[in-house]
């Protein structure tokens, strides 16, 4: 929604200990201070966005009617795969500003992938599937990384200098935070703080019905036979 | 049945008690059906009212549902999260019309309306808050809108795409098309009202004045009622129950049961009740009148029997056969009934019988007389004879009463025993006897009296003792002697008596004779009063001494002069007087005339002796010296000078009673003369015992002895054997001069006769007195 794809960021960092690169280092977390998971956090220079060189490639493949990853982050520019890992058919698509696209029905792989060369998030969902929802979350920085379980996510070979830090979660609600102008030594920093403000947790967002499950049995047992 | 008999009370009474019983059952049965129906009504509104909850919701969740599908569709989503608000409008309006929405907008997750169908806000819908934070909570969320006064089910279902970016909501109108949906599902009748601007608007099932009735109702009364009462709405009556839609009490839905559908089978089963009621009421009507006729039926019929009764029918038995009370009564009543009709019986029997011989009596006799008399009886001819035992008292008096009675029944039985069968034997009194002919001519009855006076002469046998009755008959006939029953038994009884007077046995009624009789009772009739009249009058007869030839006394002889018949002679009207009991007054009335003459000659210097005449009843009275001594006191007389005569055949009748009465008169100092001697059967015995002072001779010797040697034999005789007694002699019944001779001759003293002197009145006597004496005193100075 309107707001949703901006900044927000409450920001401590390191500098790396090398002179010729730093590593930043940053912990996210919730308001009650629970580690957040799978949050974006991402260094764009001050200097200004940097997009990436042409030909750059990553991709969300469709396995077991969930995408995976189901949160990938891209420097903008960046063509995105968008293979089919099911036996069944996926109509990929998002409405995101970031990004508007639709890939219709298809298997294995969509004829072409899509470049995402507008920063934001693109939230994107299969509409045969509606549990189905993945976010490529578009930087105008190469210095990017995801948390991990623990929230912590840890970004390498950053230059000294100063960046824009922010963060992204899926389950942020209203406006993000600002990006916060944060100077980078060479070598470790100290770890960032980074609280976000988050909705409550999302429920499982793919429940495969029992009618899914049922008809997932009857595709595997032919390949057991096999 | 008549008014306010025991039959009419009893069956009223039944009928009261049935209906006691049968008014409160139909009564309770009434309320308690009643009440029943009003209570299964409202147990089914209430499962209607929750089926009807559960209706809403599950339309909730299908409008829900269908409004989800529709949010789902790919170019719906694209078209809200691009928003392009016409496209938007477009397929709200597209999708709308496919599930049937009245209208549709777009909220976004803050809840503004994005996008709307027309005139959203011209519905006067301002606010989904409330329905978003439900929807925000559960994903979904149906609700109640009132939107310009039209009640609406709204849904709302989030759009993704593929995260919520907003929610599409849909409104479904409630309305009429509704209502008759929930209807045929709740059977109940279905209304909603939304509050608008104008009032309540209805939509419903009610026809159109009843859902005016329940907006003004809405509007007036608001919802809140207790769920189950009745509300009456354009004249019909609703078990109405109100369920608040919407948390604003804006949309109220009344569920109701029409009354007249309540009541529909309760009305049903009241007519069933009270046909059976009815019925059995009137079963209740007919038991009761034959309960009534049961019991009353043998009373009446006693009633009946005993008026019956009462009019002297002893004919009809009651029916005995009934085993309970009332056939006792009915045996009871019979009995009853035979003792009344054998005592009846008995008491006509001794009413129209003499008891002692079992024959017709008199008033029995009397009533056949008068039947057969009657024209059209077929009897032309009736003789009666009437008989009478002669000398019947004497044969009471003597041989006693038993005796007598025995000597009747015998004649009554020779009597029946002489008739003919069809001829009729009856006792009319004491010693008298009837027997009545019909049909027979008079030779018959002749012929059978003959018959009769044989018959009875015959001795009748009375223990050791034999009887030799004597009868007397007096025949009388109808028509020839009389035309009524009582003449006709009178002559009979006139013929009686004349034969008893001529000493023969038979003799037929004489005409004229009843005339004599008739005279006689009414001469008896007018003695009673002549005294009290002074009709009466004295006239006295001389009697001569024959020793000196003076006259020396009188006999005081009675006369009357009656009113009309003038002059009766005693001989007729005394025995009269001793029949009829009435002779004491004409003694009494002598005694007290002749001691008054007797004083007033005495007074006049007129010395003699008088004699009154006392009868045999006189003499068997107990009190005639106490009225003697009466009357002599109230004159203030002597007795000396006074003779009661006193014939022998009235001292024979009662000689003991006589004699007694005789002394007791002596007493008084008077003197007692014995007349008519001679022809009273007494004794000499007798004769010594009685306390006389004269024989009277009786005329019939004196009057021929001057002719007759026997008489002048008794006549001698009797002078001598009166003085030889001590006792004065006087000749009656001295009619001739030869005969006065003789007397004198024989020394009688005294004579008395037509040759002295007839009777005479008191101032011819006193001067025949006073010439006799002179001519005797001169004889006697000059003797002849």
């Amino acid at each position: 929604m309107i707001g949703r794809f901006g900044w927000f960021a409450l920001i401590a960092f390191a500098v790396a200990g090398r002179a010729d690169a730093a590593t930043f280092e940053a912990i996210v977390h919730d308001a009650a201070g629970v580690p957040l998971a799978d949050a974006v956090v991402s260094l764009v220079p001050a200097s200004g966005p940097v997009k990436a060189a042409a030909g750059r490639k990553a991709s969300i493949d469709q396995r077991g009617l969930r995408f995976v990853p189901s949160v990938l982050a891209v420097q903008t520019g960046t063509e995105v795969q968008f293979p089919n890992s099911d036996q069944v058919r996926h109509h990929v698509y998002s409405f995101s500003p970031a990004k508007t696209f639709e890939l219709r029905l298809y298997k294995d792989h969509p004829t072409s992938p899509v470049v995402f060369d507008r920063a934001g998030v693109a939230t994107v969902g299969c509409n045969i599937h509606d549990w189905m929802i993945g976010y490529v979350v578009v930087v105008d920085t190469p210095h990017f990384a995801l948390t991990d379980a623990r929230g912590h996510a840890r970004i390498d070979g950053v230059p000294p200098g100063d960046y824009l830090v922010s963060a992204w979660q899926s389950r942020l609600s209203g406006a993000p935070p600002d990006a916060a102008r944060v100077s980078i030594a060479a070598g470790v920093n100290a770890p960032r703080d980074i609280a976000l403000i988050v909705g409550p947790p999302a429920p499982d967002p793919a429940p495969p019905s029992e009618l899914e499950q049922k008809f997932r049995r009857f595709q595997k047992s032919p390949d057991a036979e096999g | 049945m008549p008014k306010g008999s025991y039959r009419s009370r009893l069956a009223v009474l039944l009928l009261g008690l049935v209906a006691l019983v049968q008014f409160p059952t139909f009564v309770s049965v009434y309320f308690a059906t009643h009440g029943n129906a009003i209570d299964q009504a409202r147990a089914r509104l209430e499962v209607g009212a929750r089926v009807f909850e559960r209706l809403l919701a599950s339309r909730k969740t299908q409008l829900a549902d269908a409004l989800g599908v529709a949010a789902s569709d790919f170019g719906f989503r694209e078209a809200v999260a691009t928003r392009d608000g016409a496209t938007v409008q477009s397929v709200l309006i597209n999708h709308g019309a496919r599930i049937g929405a009245s209208f549709g907008l777009i909220l976004d997750l803050d809840g503004n309306v994005t996008t709307s169908t027309s005139g959203i806000a011209e519905r006067g819908i301002r606010s989904f808050e409330g329905l978003l934070a439900h929807a925000d909570a559960n994903g979904v969320a149906g609700g109640l809108l009132a939107s310009d006064g039209e009640p609406y089910q709204v849904v709302l279902v989030p759009v993704r795409a593929p995260q919520r970016i907003g929610w599409v909501g849909m409104g479904f109108p409630m309305n009429d098309e509704l209502a008759r949906q929930l209807r045929t599902l709740t059977r109940l009748e279905v209304s909603f009202a939304a509050r608008g601007p104008n009032g309540r608007n209805v939509q419903s099932t009610l026809p159109p004045p009843a859902r005016r009735a329940l907006a003004v109702r809405l509007a007036d009364a608001g919802s809140d009622a207790r769920p189950g009462t009745a509300w009456e709405l354009d004249g019909e009556e609703y078990l109405t129950h109100v369920v608040v839609l919407d948390d604003d009490a804006t949309i109220d839905a009344v569920l109701q049961i029409p009354m007249e559908e309540v009541l529909e089978p309760f009305h049903q089963l009241n007519s069933q009740l009270l046909a059976i009621s009815t019925l059995s009421f009137l079963l209740s009507v007919g038991g009761a009148w034959l309960l009534a006729r049961g019991v009353t039926r043998p009373v009446k019929q006693l009633a009946d029997a005993a008026n019956r009764i009462e009019r002297g029918e002893y004919g009809g038995e009651l029916d005995t056969s009934r085993s309970d009370e009332f056939g006792r009564l009915a045996t009871a009543f019979n009995g009853m009934q035979r003792g009344i009709a054998e005592r009846e019986q008995r008491i006509t029997h001794l009413a129209y019988h003499d008891a002692l011989t079992d024959l017709p009596n008199r008033i029995n006799i009397e009533r056949r007389l008068i039947h057969a008399m009657e024209p059209g009886s077929g009897i032309d001819r009736i003789a009666v004879l009437v008989i009478d035992v002669n000398h019947f008292k004497e044969i009471n008096d003597t041989l006693g009463h038993p005796i007598g009675d025995r000597l009747l029944v015998n004649v009554g039985r020779r009597l029946h025993d002489s008739v003919d069968p069809g001829d009729v034997v009856a006792r009319l009194g004491s010693d008298e006897f009837l027997v009545m002919l019909l049909n027979r001519d008079v030779a018959h009855a002749q012929s059978l009296a003959a018959r009769l006076v044989r018959r009875m002469s015959a001795p009748v046998l009375l223990g050791t003792m034999e009887l030799f009755p004597s009868i007397s008959i007096g025949i009388a006939l109808f028509p020839e002697h009389a035309g009524t029953a009582e003449d006709l038994l009178r002559r009979a009884d006139i013929a009686m008596y004349d034969a008893k007077h001529a000493h023969a046995p038979v003799h037929m009624y004489m005409s004229g004779r009843d005339a004599l009789h008739l005279r006689r009772l009414s001469l008896v009739n007018d003695l009673r009063r002549a005294s009290a009249n002074e009709e009466f009058e004295v006239h006295y007869q001389p009697k001569m001494d024959l020793r000196t030839g003076r006259i020396t006394a009188v006999e005081a002889l009675v006369r009357w002069r009656h009113p009309r018949e003038g002059i009766i002679p005693p001989d007729e009207f005394i025995p009269l007087a001793e029949h009829s009991g009435s002779v004491h007054l004409v003694t009494e009335w002598m005694l007290r005339r002749v001691i008054a003459q007797r004083q007033a000659w005495r007074h006049a210097g007129i010395e003699l002796d008088v004699a009154i005449n006392i009868s045999a009843m006189d003499l068997t009275s107990d009190n005639l010296a106490a009225r003697l001594q009466a009357c002599l006191g109230e004159a203030g007389a002597d007795p000396y000078g006074l003779i009661l005569e006193v014939t022998e055949s009235a001292i024979m009748r009662d000689a003991v009673r006589a004699l007694e009465m005789m002394r007791r008169l002596r007493m008084c100092g008077v003197r007692l003369a014995i007349d008519d001697f001679g022809t009273g059967h007494s004794s000499l015995s007798q004769l010594k015992r009685m306390p006389v002072d004269e024989l009277k001779i009786d005329k019939s010797f004196v009057m021929d002895m001057s002719e007759d040697a026997d008489d002048a034999v008794i006549v001698r005789s009797t002078i001598e054997l009166g003085h030889n007694m001590g006792l004065k002699v006087v000749a009656e019944g001295v009619d001739d001069s030869r005969t006065l001779d003789l007397l004198e001759a024989w020394r009688c003293d005294m004579a008395q006769g037509f040759l002295i002197s007839r009777p005479l009145p008191v101032a011819e006597l006193e001067t025949f007195i006073a010439r006799a004496n002179a001519r005797t005193a001169t004889s006697l100075a000059l003797p002849p």
